[in-house]
């Protein structure tokens, strides 16, 4: 009975690992035959996806499972069912693209589907060792996605500047873990929150009581910046974007985005609320460094991916921004953020599969987008708007996610953040506005400089 | 009978694009369709616009009310219009139907995107005059900045990038800060609607910064000195459509906005900083008319006259009494008829010269008489005489300035000679004197197209001026209200800050 209810809880990962398998099992046995066409595993996969997600709401009940290592509640539900939609956005994407079909072989589908399952059991995780486990898992394959094109030099180094700098930002969350173990004596979120609840109400100076625990949470801190990329850590993201291939790119920028912002809501809202006011400064205080050199970076790019790398810099800022209010409406806007911002990021990476396809170079420079307004109008009307989209115009709905987090931060009287969100959007705004400069009137340039000659 | 009759004024537009897109590159006369086709569109927004004036109640109250409740709690999709927006939708009906008239043939290059452009831009205006929500009015109010960046981007002179990018940069600049202080008012008031947020009483140090977060977004589109960089560049790189709608239109947006907003919400802020803003619109005035009369460039030299009349309507709306504000109003209708008619005086003959240097011309007034008497009728209306509309803005506002403050009224007054130095000077250069150039030997006087365009707006410049009651009949109630509404704000601030005074005396004299 009780086993039973354990499993309902985890029916979204079930249904897909039990997919996985099928998909395994079918790939391998009728190798020769190509009896599936790539198609339908496309389907199979978006209709396993749409199952994980009904069952999620269907199957859906509060509470603690699998022994107080997995929780299941509201915030775990939305963050479930958003990185399900973003996945089936995502197949769906490529069922209609053949761009994006192209580069999706067996392997790299099946690979994403493990990173989606673990992504998914890392936001109902309540246990450190389950979390690590789960991310583990979840990033795992996205190595191998980024490093999958083997004879392209920029996609082996992106692979492997991924692999090195995510090996080190685990080891760092696992050194974390076992500090915040050394001071709580326990790895269960339920009774590390108890313990700090404690602490926080008999103790005034919990710092110098249990400085271990800062330690650990600084590592924890190192873990999140590098998978948000903000700011110090985020050297790695343009590379990385660049190397792998576009479609690899475009579920970087959402899926596994999705994951670490989730991931990020679940500590700082469930486990590290009493301590709050300690680090805020220290969380704020970064949020503004990336939304700067998310805005400032990339205005000396040329390659759109780069570019792109920037802006999801930039767009971490801001939602970091609204994590360090330490309010629920905080969350609330993040998460409301997260579902105006990634449709977009994936309409943008879309059109630069697009692009991509109609030029004859693998380098997605800015060049690239010239004349793009007389070859292709439908194209680059879609590419414009997705840039206004993203540079926070209205009536699109990254607009509506910023006021969400300008709320949240008034609410609490943070000025300073929610001016340097207006700053730096305004720069941000310099960058993809000249995008759309490329595409429309650089090509006018182009055309009357051959009606004068 | 309660059609959503605004909704559907909003949407004409909308539907227009969708027709123009529809209309395949491959067919014959593409060209002549799509402007056709535009043509029209604006054609039946303005005459549903005048049809709307039929059955409009001249009051404060606002009609053709429409309510609808969106997902966050407190945003609605509120529209309804009162004296003064109807009159500015009239006013933008009316020029964007005759800009696209002179854009026929002066825009060569993709006339389908352009035309697609202006009708976006006609949407986004209805939008922003019917809105009864900040937020609401906040996106058109934005939103009016794509297209606008499209028309000067692609369609401009020679440093067009460089003016579309300041253009759009600047202006999001201020409506950033706006934004801000609108998430803060929400907070507060817990709505984003007019009529709730007119209700709620705020500090005199919420005021303040509220009023500053507003007025940074307000002032660069008036735009004030020394906020005006944008307008000349912008000005000077824009096609003469996309000069005309920014002139006539665009700029009332600032001032709109501080008469519906800043206003009625914050009455003590806006008398705190009233000492501040006269003297940066004195400014403005003088400084903006010296500029002018040293331009070389005709554009220019409008553009900078623009500056210098904008500044006469933000003296009006802090005075701010009846007068003033209805002459600040006034004005701001005035202004877009007459800059809108001098920008498009302009563009025709540039089409015919291809240039705008003052110096290229000479003797003009031989050569094209009839556009010789419109220029000097547009000129004079300028210049503020009187029996033109430009005479009756300026005499209510320097009027109801005196009163409150003779001296910036005193200066105020100069502003008529000043703009006579520059404008007259102008008229003598390009239309007296001997023919020098030979191009200008060779000039044809207006078509047909171009008589269409100007009667109208002359038409309007002497029937206003001759008859003003008829316009400002429709704003006083609205103006009216909104002065009220600033009133008892205000006195109930001050009976406020009297009570616990006198709490403290009773306590006092107890514990004596």
């Amino acid at each position: 009975m009780l086993i039973q209810e354990d499993i309902m809880t985890l029916i979204p990962e079930t249904v897909l690992l039990c997919h996985l398998l099928f998909l395994c099992f079918n790939h391998f046995l009728r190798r020769n035959s190509e009896a599936t066409s790539q198609r339908g595993k496309f389907l199979s996969v978006i209709f396993a996806l749409s199952l994980a997600l009904a069952g999620s709401f269907l199957y859906y009940e509060e509470g603690f499972f699998w022994g107080g290592t997995v929780v299941s509640n509201a915030t775990t539900l939305t963050l479930k069912s958003a990185l399900l939609l973003c996945a089936v956005g995502f197949f769906v994407c490529a069922l209609f693209l053949n761009d994006l079909r192209r580069l999706l072989s067996f392997e790299s589908m099946a690979l994403i589907e493990l990173s989606l399952v673990g992504g998914l059991v890392a936001f109902s995780a309540h246990h450190f060792i389950l979390l690590f486990a789960a991310l583990e898992l979840q990033i795992l394959p996205l190595y191998l996605l980024v490093a999958m094109p083997k004879n392209n030099q920029a996609s082996c180094e992106g692979g492997l500047k991924y692999f090195i700098l995510g090996g080190l930002s685990t080891s760092c969350l696992l050194f974390g873990i076992s500090f915040i173990y050394g001071a709580t004596s326990t790895g269960y979120f339920i009774e590390i929150t108890q313990w700090l609840m404690e602490r926080v109400s008999m103790t005034s100076d919990i710092v110098s009581e249990a400085p271990s625990l800062f330690v650990g949470l600084a590592f924890l801190l190192v873990t999140f910046g590098f998978k948000l990329s903000l700011f110090p850590f985020h050297n790695w993201t343009p590379d990385v974007y660049e190397g792998a291939e576009t479609g690899t790119t475009l579920f970087l920028a959402t899926a596994a985005k999705i994951v670490a912002v989730g991931v990020m809501i679940r500590l700082l809202s469930d486990l590290l609320l009493p301590l709050h006011g300690l680090f805020q400064d220290v969380l704020s205080g970064i949020a503004i460094l990336s939304m700067f050199v998310g805005a400032l970076g990339a205005l000396q790019q040329t390659n759109l991916k780069r570019i792109f790398a920037y802006s999801t810099i930039s767009h971490m800022g801001y939602l970091l921004s609204a994590a360090s209010a330490g309010s629920y409406s905080g969350f609330n806007a993040i998460v409301l953020y997260l579902f105006c911002y990634v449709p977009i990021a994936m309409c943008a990476f879309v059109g630069l599969l697009k692009v991509a396809s109609s030029g004859k170079k693998n380098a997605l420079s800015l060049d690239l987008l010239k004349g793009l307004h007389t070859s292709a109008p439908g194209l680059s009307a879609f590419f414009a708007m997705t840039m206004f989209a993203l540079a926070g115009l209205p009536p699109f709905p990254v607009f509506f996610g910023k006021v969400f987090l300008f709320i949240a931060l008034v609410e609490q009287n943070h000025w300073f953040s929610a001016l340097s969100l207006v700053l730096s959007s305004l720069i941000a705004c310099y960058y993809y506005l000249r995008i759309i400069k490329v595409i429309y009137f650089e090509a006018m340039d182009e055309q009357s400089a051959l009606q004068t000659s | 009978m309660s059609l959503p009759w605004l909704s559907l004024l909003m949407c004409i537009p909308l539907l227009g694009i969708f027709v123009l897109l529809t209309i395949s590159s491959g067919v014959e006369r593409v060209v002549t369709n799509t402007k056709q086709t535009t043509l029209w569109t604006t054609v039946i927004i303005f005459l549903y616009v005048l049809y709307l004036g039929l059955n409009f109640e001249i009051s404060a109250v606002p009609q053709f009310q429409e309510t609808y409740t969106t997902l966050l709690s407190g945003c609605y999709y509120a529209v309804g219009i009162d004296g003064v927006s109807y009159v500015f939708i009239l006013l933008s009906a009316f020029l964007i139907m005759l800009v696209v008239l002179s854009s026929w043939e002066s825009i060569k290059k993709d006339i389908k995107l352009y035309m697609c452009a202006l009708l976006l831009l006609e949407c986004c205006l209805i939008g922003v005059f019917i809105a009864r929500d900040l937020l609401l009015f906040f996106i058109f109010f934005e939103l009016t900045l794509i297209p606008m960046f499209f028309i000067v981007g692609i369609w401009g002179g020679e440093r067009r990038l460089y003016a579309a990018f300041k253009f759009f940069i600047y202006t999001l600049f201020g409506s950033l800060f706006m934004l801000v202080a609108l998430v803060y008012l929400y907070k507060q008031v817990g709505s984003f609607h007019i009529d709730a947020i007119a209700r709620y009483n705020f500090t005199k140090q919420e005021q303040f910064w509220l009023w500053l977060g507003f007025f940074a977004s307000f002032a660069i589109k008036v735009p004030m000195w020394p906020v005006h960089t944008w307008l000349p560049d912008t000005h000077v790189e824009a096609p003469t459509g996309g000069s005309v709608i920014l002139a006539g239109i665009l700029l009332k947006l600032g001032g709109y906005g501080l008469f519906r907003f800043s206003l009625p919400f914050f009455p003590d802020a806006m008398a705190f900083f009233a000492p501040f803003v006269f003297a940066l619109s004195v400014i403005a005035l003088v400084y903006a008319s010296f500029i002018a009369f040293a331009q070389k460039d005709i554009k220019k030299l409008v553009a900078y006259s623009s500056v210098a009349h904008m500044g006469i309507v933000t003296m009006g709306l802090f005075a701010p009494n009846l007068q003033s504000v209805q002459g600040a109003l006034f004005q701001m209708v005035s202004h877009g008829l007459i800059s809108g008619g001098l920008f498009l005086l302009v563009g025709f003959i540039y089409d015919r010269m291809h240039t705008r240097e003052i110096s290229a011309f000479g003797g003009v007034s031989s050569q094209m008489p009839y556009y010789a008497t419109a220029f000097m009728i547009l000129t004079l209306g300028l210049v503020g005489l009187p029996g033109t509309m430009g005479f009756v803005g300026e005499i209510l506002v320097v009027m109801g300035v005196f009163a409150v403050d003779p001296f910036y009224a005193m200066v105020a007054v100069s502003g008529v000679v000043w703009s006579a130095m520059y404008g007259l000077w102008l008229y003598r250069a390009v239309f007296f004197g001997p023919v020098t150039q030979e191009k200008v030997s060779q000039l044809l006087d207006l078509n047909r197209r171009e008589y269409l365009i100007l009667a109208p707006i002359l038409a309007g410049v002497l029937f206003f001026g001759l008859y003003p009651q008829s316009l400002l009949r429709v704003t006083e109630p609205v103006a009216k209200q909104l002065l009220w509404v600033a009133q008892e704000k205000r006195l109930s601030q001050e009976a406020a800050a009297v009570v616990p005074d006198k709490a403290i005396l009773y306590s006092q004299t107890e514990a004596m």
